[in-house]
């Protein structure tokens, strides 16, 4: 608030010009403006200093692609020493339970391959994604569009597994990239030095908040436009 | 049947009318982009939503205006005997509706965010490279969407005034009231990045309530309309003097013992009837009565197929003071 006073000032001087009643109306509006103006956003339950004072704690999801949350808890690492956390808090749970403490800001972060949109996100803050990149049927070098009805693979329970079958293709079971198709994230497929051939959508991975912690979301999102690009290159790296 | 002659406008009025189809028409960009800029930003702010669905309420006056005046234009004919000068009330009635229902949701929506305590996030944007809070450039899109309805309504009110044109008139002062409703989603926003996670909601339900008011007040009035309400001043909703005025030029005529008038409102027109007491019944009467008419419709141009009516005494009258005679 050092800045309270200077912005007053300016503003008061501003009022000896107004004549009209009207004009007063925009002489309180930018007096407020400038006396609230400095410092914001802050969070309403303390994230931030929390972070500061206890460490951060990220909850990461159960059954997240362990190359994913590799790649974002080293970031979260680096998160949690660009804002002054004394130490990082691990916490491996279902998304539904990550949600619930987040809500109770039990947490400052959720990792792990949160898709954007996510149903669960709604109650929570989202930053802008941390990664974008598509979802496609990939092949090894060389490899062509398959034909309709021809067998991709496609990680059982992924829900990819729709649009797989929406093109005309056949789904069949398979975790990780096999021959002669295969459909799930591009990182994934990069990963092996396979190439898109059929792309079925894009991707892109968010980090979620304690709802309503601005300040922490700004502070976080900060972090994030340095470190998209680093971000990126560990998940999409080759083995 | 034997329709209506069609209701013209003097010159000097159908050049505002024309102008302001002109302003409605320029209502549609206009407001437009600011239901876009807003939309854009409103993020999971509900106060920005909400001002997203004010000032898109803030399009229907202009559309039933520019609706009505289509169908008003048609002349009478032995299908509708009496014209369509009805049309505006019932097109405002729609939007009025609209706008209160819309109004009633908004309310709900905050109500119930505020009991559930349910905090809203304010992220961030990248503008000129610059990770900044999402709060500034909502600032920025609310100072817009005060001033752009602010000046469409500037524009339209004497031109309302003008043409009596009531739900012309009901749209310049909904849109001189915006900088209120902007004002509170800008303290919303200020709020919440104040740390009160309330602020936003609170904000919500502010301007909720605000459109439910302009809803209601103006289902209010057109209801009035439709109902053959005594005509009434564009401005308060007073007993209009013109009343009074024709009666007393009808008592001034030297061949009428007494008269008196019965009039109501369709659209900008007065229509009704007056009924004329004359001294003595001579072949001269129906010269007296054509005069009369005429005399009427010279004494304001609003002032429309009102039926001249001898009688040998007045109707029973009841005086709510807009009827008392200034003489």
């Amino acid at each position: 608030m050092a800045g309270g006073g200077g912005s007053g000032q300016r503003a008061a001087a501003g009022a000896g010009f107004a004549t009209r009643p009207g004009d007063m109306r925009w002489v309180v509006v930018g007096l407020g403006l400038g006396l609230v103006g400095c410092g914001l956003p802050r969070d309403p339950g303390g994230t931030s200093a929390r972070v500061r004072q206890e460490g951060l704690r990220v909850g990461v999801v159960a059954g997240a692609p362990p190359p994913a949350v590799a790649a974002e808890a080293a970031a979260a690492e680096r998160l949690a020493r660009a804002a002054g956390a004394p130490r990082v808090v691990w916490v491996v749970a279902p998304e539904r339970d990550l949600v619930e403490l987040l809500r109770a800001r039990r947490l400052a972060l959720v990792i792990g391959a949160r898709e954007r949109g996510h149903p669960l996100a709604r109650s929570v803050g989202v930053t802008r994604p941390i990664y974008r990149g598509v979802v496609a049927v990939g092949a090894p070098r060389g490899g062509r569009r398959p034909p309709r009805g021809a067998p991709v693979g496609v990680a059982l329970g992924s829900r990819w597994e729709v649009a797989v079958a929406r093109r005309g293709y056949r789904p069949r079971p398979a975790p990780v990239p096999t021959p002669p198709w295969w459909a799930g994230p591009g990182w994934a497929l990069g990963r092996r030095g396979w190439i898109a051939v059929d792309t079925l959508g894009a991707l892109a991975y968010v980090w979620w908040t304690p709802p309503g912690e601005n300040a922490w979301l700004l502070a976080v999102e900060r972090f994030l436009t340095a470190e998209r690009p680093r971000l990126r290159a560990a998940l999409e790296s080759r083995r | 049947m034997i329709p209506r002659e069609p209701f013209r406008l003097p010159p000097a009025r159908a050049r505002d009318e024309r102008r302001a189809v002109l302003l409605a028409w320029l209502t549609f960009p206009a407001m437009g982009s600011v239901v876009a800029v807003l939309y854009l930003l409103a993020g999971a702010s509900q106060a920005m939503r909400a001002e997203v669905i004010e000032n898109a309420l803030g399009l229907l006056p202009s559309a039933a205006f520019l609706v009505a005046l289509r169908a008003q234009r048609r002349p009478p004919s032995p299908r509708y005997p009496y014209g369509r000068y009805r049309a505006t009330s019932i097109a405002f009635l729609v939007a009025a509706v609209a706008i209160a229902a819309l109004g009633t949701f908004v309310v709900v929506e905050a109500l119930t965010t505020l009991l559930r305590g349910e905090r809203p996030t304010i992220g961030a944007m990248e503008i000129g490279g610059r990770t900044v809070w999402q709060g500034w450039p909502m600032l920025v899109a609310l100072g817009y969407s005060t001033v752009v309805p602010m000046a469409l309504a500037r524009a339209k009110l004497p031109l309302a005034r003008r043409l009596h044109a009531k739900v012309l008139h009901a749209d310049a002062e909904m849109g001189k009231a915006e900088w209120r409703t902007s004002g509170a989603a800008i303290l919303g926003v200020l709020g919440v990045g104040a740390g009160l996670w309330w602020a936003d909601a609170a904000a919500a339900l502010a301007i909720g309530l605000d459109v439910l008011a302009d809803g209601l007040r103006e289902l209010g009035r057109v209801v009035r309309d439709l109902m053959d309400e005594r005509p009434t001043t564009v401005e308060a909703d007073r007993p209009d003097p013109v009343v009074a005025r024709l009666r007393t030029l009808l008592r001034q005529l030297p061949w009428v013992a007494d008269a008196g008038v019965r009039l109501r409102e369709e659209g900008q027109a007065l229509t009704g009837e007056a009924f004329v007491v004359p001294r003595r019944v001579g072949a001269d009467l129906l010269d007296h009565l054509e005069d009369a008419a005429a005399r009427l419709r010279a004494a304001d141009w609003r002032v429309y197929d009102v039926a001249v009516v001898p009688v040998r005494q007045l109707p029973p009258a009841e005086d709510d003071g807009a009827d008392a005679s200034p003489s």
